[in-house]
């Protein structure tokens, strides 16, 4: 499961609207889709939409390099 | 069931041969050199072989091998392993020893008919294959060696007796054809009676065949296109010119001509060679009903020459794979509505352009061409892995379809159209490129008689494309205006890098241009670091050079490139006290002469006054002529530290640049763990400690772009200086900072040249301590004077020391096996995944900082 906000944030903010070659596993940082800008974007986007606050230590692959993982690190830290 | 009701419909391939010897017994099968041999002797004589083989032991379902040039000996092999219930084997007699000895024991097969064949000795050959019942010698004139021996005219004089009658039904194997693939590793292709009739059947088909068909065939019979040319022949009772080969195009115009040769299967390579003829016309052959082509992609220019050189003859563009003989013809009519096109699916055949879940794709999309028929071989011989990959689930359960590995597209009509071999692609710029395609455009360029085109290793792009061009007669062609006419054609990213004019191309033995041969040619020659053993394996010191060589060749780069290529009186290098300038001063100042370096050395208020007074040692030392100039005055009118400092302040408001100093970093060693990219502002204060701050984009953006007006403020002084003296600029860059993206666009990367881009960093040390650089400056860890507080690359950028960097980055780009570089460089698999998945991210998005400016096209200008 996937979260429509962060999907339409990154294919309106990275993509300028174009779906193209982006899939629920693609791996946002080898793809291209974010670089060292781009995640920092997607942080303070997320800190904001959710009220959350992303630690240092979360910043891995693992939490933040897909749709996929976004929209599961979100739901732990919302849950939490 | 009773044998002779059905026999009609079990009619195998040497049936056939049956069939013909009793209805047209005195009809000529075939023409070799000045030999006649007619079917009815072909039956008798092949019946004979057969006979032998089973005397020697050989069973239904052994294989025997033919390693023969096209020959009657070769034809004979054919038909008499079939009659015993063997399948052939044929192999083409250029294969060498080593080669031939892995594939005879990867089939095993029970006989062996061979010639004269020089660099392989039979006794030799048949100890190392123990599966061998019998080795029949063609040609033997010496005594025989042991008892597998026998020689070819004894076995035909001596024995008269007939083969057992034939067993096998059409789901028995009647061949197993060897192909190389991409890979490497030869496989066996097996096809039953049914399948090979299937095919060759739908072939006569819509080629109109008739027992009147006069067939030239000059293609090796080890080749599918070759070896059909015979099988179908006999089938439908006709007559083939067999031709060892094609090596004189008069010799084969003289055999069209008196043979009065009705078919001509040709592979575009030959056409070219014909065309060269003035003689090779409709006119001159009347006889001529068809020319097929196969094999290759065929350039429409050829199709177009060959149509009207022969108005009335109909010319077939087909393509085909040894794994199912033959998928696709273009009807002759066709030819001048859409002559690139290899046509539609044959008779009794399905085919289709398939996405990657094998779902057709629509017209116009590029997709994998998918085969669905009785074509279809049976699988690898004995490779049931290899096999599953192409032969994957079809229509109906049990039911095999063959992915071709050859991406097509389709027009509306459905008519097929070649883009490229799956594996051939040129991946270049993250663009993939069919070699065809950019073929296809050079060989329209007049001057060009054949092009062959390869993805070559390339430190920036992945791959970058080189074409081989073979000039017509009277043609003064150079690489310039052989770029120039492709750029004016195809997209940027597929105009050819490198141009190479040879006088011919290699060939394989199956008549294909042979690219592994030419794109391994720059394999080698690419690898700058070791020319003399370009195919060691990988270790860690794989990136030693020789570096008396390397200072030569470099050397010489920059004094042709000042004098030649740009015109200029000398060279002007920005000296930063760092290993990578003072390698390229050095070595300027070697190369050109002491009147003609100028080292500059720039520093600003942030500069650590180590680096000048190290510039200023080196330069003494080196005897090179240095100007300073301090550019804190010029940074401060851009506001360059003020705009830095409000940002810090903004982050830590207790920001004081008397106490603190401040720089960008990056989590920790890539080895250690997966931590993303994300930079952190560090403040570091005079009594050592310090902290560190996630920032925004914005002010990530800010520091950065206000960081880099230092960078381009130092490039704008060199050109102020080199103008003035009429020098070109040298760039520092090298290799690692290129390919993973370490410079500043229109800053440390925008110079004239750049003689180390194609070192790594631990090669400019090698080089460095060979040219006596101060060890204060080689000691010194590699730092980027950026930010206030010394941030060294590994922190800022790399994360991880160039001794891991650039070895890794080497096993990368060149695709050495992961457990060799996990074993060589002592990590876990994960660690050089995580390593890799940098690497391709940084290569990604530092891309465009090398890219020209992109220009609008003038198709755009309305």
């Amino acid at each position: 499961m996937t979260d429509s906000r962060v999907e339409k944030f990154i294919v309106d903010t990275f993509l300028y609207g174009d779906t193209k070659g982006l899939s629920n596993e693609t791996s946002l940082t080898e793809a291209g889709i974010v670089d060292s800008t781009g995640i920092l974007e997607l942080i303070s986007f997320l800190e904001k939409a959710y009220s959350i606050t992303v630690e240092d230590e979360e910043l891995i692959p693992e939490n933040l390099d897909s749709l996929q993982q976004i929209a599961q690190f979100i739901r732990s830290k919302v849950g939490a | 069931m009773d044998e002779g009701n059905c026999e009609a419909s079990s009619m195998l391939l040497h049936d056939y041969l049956k069939k013909q010897a009793l209805e047209r017994p005195q009809k000529v099968a075939l023409i070799v050199g000045p030999e006649k041999l007619t079917y009815g002797h072909l039956d008798s004589k092949s019946s004979r072989l057969a006979s032998v083989f089973e005397d020697r032991g050989v069973t239904r379902g052994d294989r025997i091998a033919l390693f023969l040039p096209n020959s009657e000996e070769m034809v004979l092999g054919i038909y008499g392993a079939l009659k015993c219930d063997a399948a052939f084997l044929p192999l083409s007699p250029t294969i060498k020893l080593e080669k031939l000895t892995a594939i005879l024991n990867d089939c095993r097969p029970a006989g062996l008919m061979m010639g004269k064949a020089p660099s392989v000795d039979p006794v030799a050959l048949a100890q190392a294959v123990p599966s061998l019942k019998v080795v029949l010698l063609c040609n033997q004139e010496d005594p025989l060696p042991d008892g597998r021996f026998l020689s070819l005219s004894d076995a035909l004089a001596r024995e008269s007796l007939t083969p057992r009658p034939s067993r096998n039904i059409d789901l028995d194997l009647a061949y197993v054809i060897y192909t190389s693939g991409s890979t490497g590793i030869p496989k066996g292709v097996m096809m039953t009676h049914g399948s090979v009739l299937s095919a060759a059947t739908s072939i006569i088909s819509y080629l109109g065949s008739t027992p009147d068909e006069i067939v030239l065939n000059c293609l090796p019979l080890p080749f599918v296109y070759g070896l059909y040319q015979v099988l179908m022949s006999v089938m439908v009772g006709g007559t083939v010119v067999l031709e060892k080969g094609f090596n004189y195009p008069q010799r084969t115009m003289a055999r069209l001509r008196e043979s009065k040769v009705t078919g001509l299967p040709v592979v575009p390579t030959m056409a070219v060679m014909l065309l060269d003829l003035e003689a090779f016309n409709g006119k001159e052959i009347p006889s001529l009903r068809y020319i097929t082509s196969a094999g290759a992609q065929w350039p429409v220019e050829h199709i177009e020459e060959l149509q009207s050189r022969f108005p009335s003859t109909q010319i077939f563009s087909m393509y085909g794979l040894t794994e199912c003989k033959r998928v696709s013809y273009l009807p002759p009519e066709q030819i001048s509505i859409r002559p690139s096109s290899v046509g539609k699916g044959m008779p009794n055949e399905e085919v289709w352009v398939a996405d990657e879940k094998g779902a057709p794709v629509p017209p116009g999309e590029v997709g994998e061409l998918v085969v669905r028929g009785s074509n279809v071989m049976l699988g690898y011989w004995e490779r049931p892995e290899e096999t599953a990959k192409v032969l994957r689930p079809g229509r109906y359960p049990g039911e095999r379809v063959l992915y071709t590995g050859d991406f097509f597209k389709t027009d509306s009509e459905g008519y097929l159209y070649f883009v490229g071999r799956k594996d051939d692609m040129i991946k270049t710029r993250g663009e993939r490129v069919s070699p065809a395609e950019v073929e296809k455009v050079l060989v329209r360029m007049p001057g060009i008689k054949e092009a062959a085109v390869v993805g070559i290793p390339d430190r920036l792009l992945g791959q970058a494309i080189a074409a081989y061009v073979v000039p017509g007669s009277d043609a003064g062609l150079d690489p310039q205006s052989v770029k120039r006419f492709a750029a004016e054609r195809l997209e940027d990213f597929a105009v050819p890098k490198v141009v190479e004019i040879v006088s011919s191309l290699p060939y394989t033995s199956s008549g294909k241009i042979d690219k592994k041969l030419l794109a391994g040619d720059w394999t080698d020659n690419d690898c700058l670091n070791d020319p003399s053993a370009p195919h060691k394996s990988f270790s860690k010191d794989i990136l030693t050079i020789d570096c008396p060589r390397a200072v030569r060749q470099i050397g010489d780069f920059i004094r042709t490139s000042v004098v030649r290529g740009f015109k200029r009186r000398g060279a002007v290098v920005g000296l930063s006290g760092g290993v990578d300038s003072s390698v390229v001063a050095v070595l300027a100042r070697q190369a050109l002469g002491r009147d003609r370096v100028l080292g500059l050395i720039l520093p600003e208020r942030e500069t650590d006054p180590l680096s000048e007074r190290l510039a200023r040692d080196l330069a003494a030392q080196f005897d090179i002529p240095i100007q300073v100039v301090d550019l804190t005055e010029s940074c401060g009118s851009f506001d360059l530290y003020e705009r830095r400092d409000e940002i810090v302040r903004k982050n830590f408001p207790d920001y004081d640049p008397a106490v603190h100093r401040y720089k960008l970093i990056l989590p920790g060693d890539l080895l250690e763990g997966s931590a993303l990219n994300v930079y952190r502002l560090a403040l570091i204060s005079k009594d050592g400690t310090s902290k560190t701050k996630r920032l925004s984009k914005e002010d990530l953006l800010g520091l950065i772009s206000a960081t880099t007006i230092k960078q381009r403020l130092r490039m704008v002084t060199l050109y102020y200086y080199a103008e003035r003296e009429n020098y070109v600029v040298i760039g520092t860059t090298n290799k690692t900072e290129l390919d993973l993206g370490f410079f500043v666009r229109y800053g440390d990367g925008g110079v004239d040249m750049e003689p180390l881009a194609s070192y790594y960093k631990v090669q400019v040390y090698q080089i460095a301590t060979h040219l006596g650089i101060p060890d204060e400056i080689i000691q010194r860890p590699p730092t980027a004077d950026v930010y206030p507080a010394m941030s060294e690359d590994r922190e800022f950028y790399f994360r991880l020391s160039y001794e891991d960097l650039d070895p890794l980055l080497y096993a990368w780009e060149h695709h050495i096996p992961i457990e060799e570089v996990m074993q060589e460089m002592n990590l876990q698999e994960e660690q050089v995944r995580r390593i890799y998945r940098d690497f391709a991210t940084k290569r990604i998005l530092s891309e465009h900082l090398q890219r020209p400016p992109i220009n609008l096209g003038e198709e755009f200008v309305v």
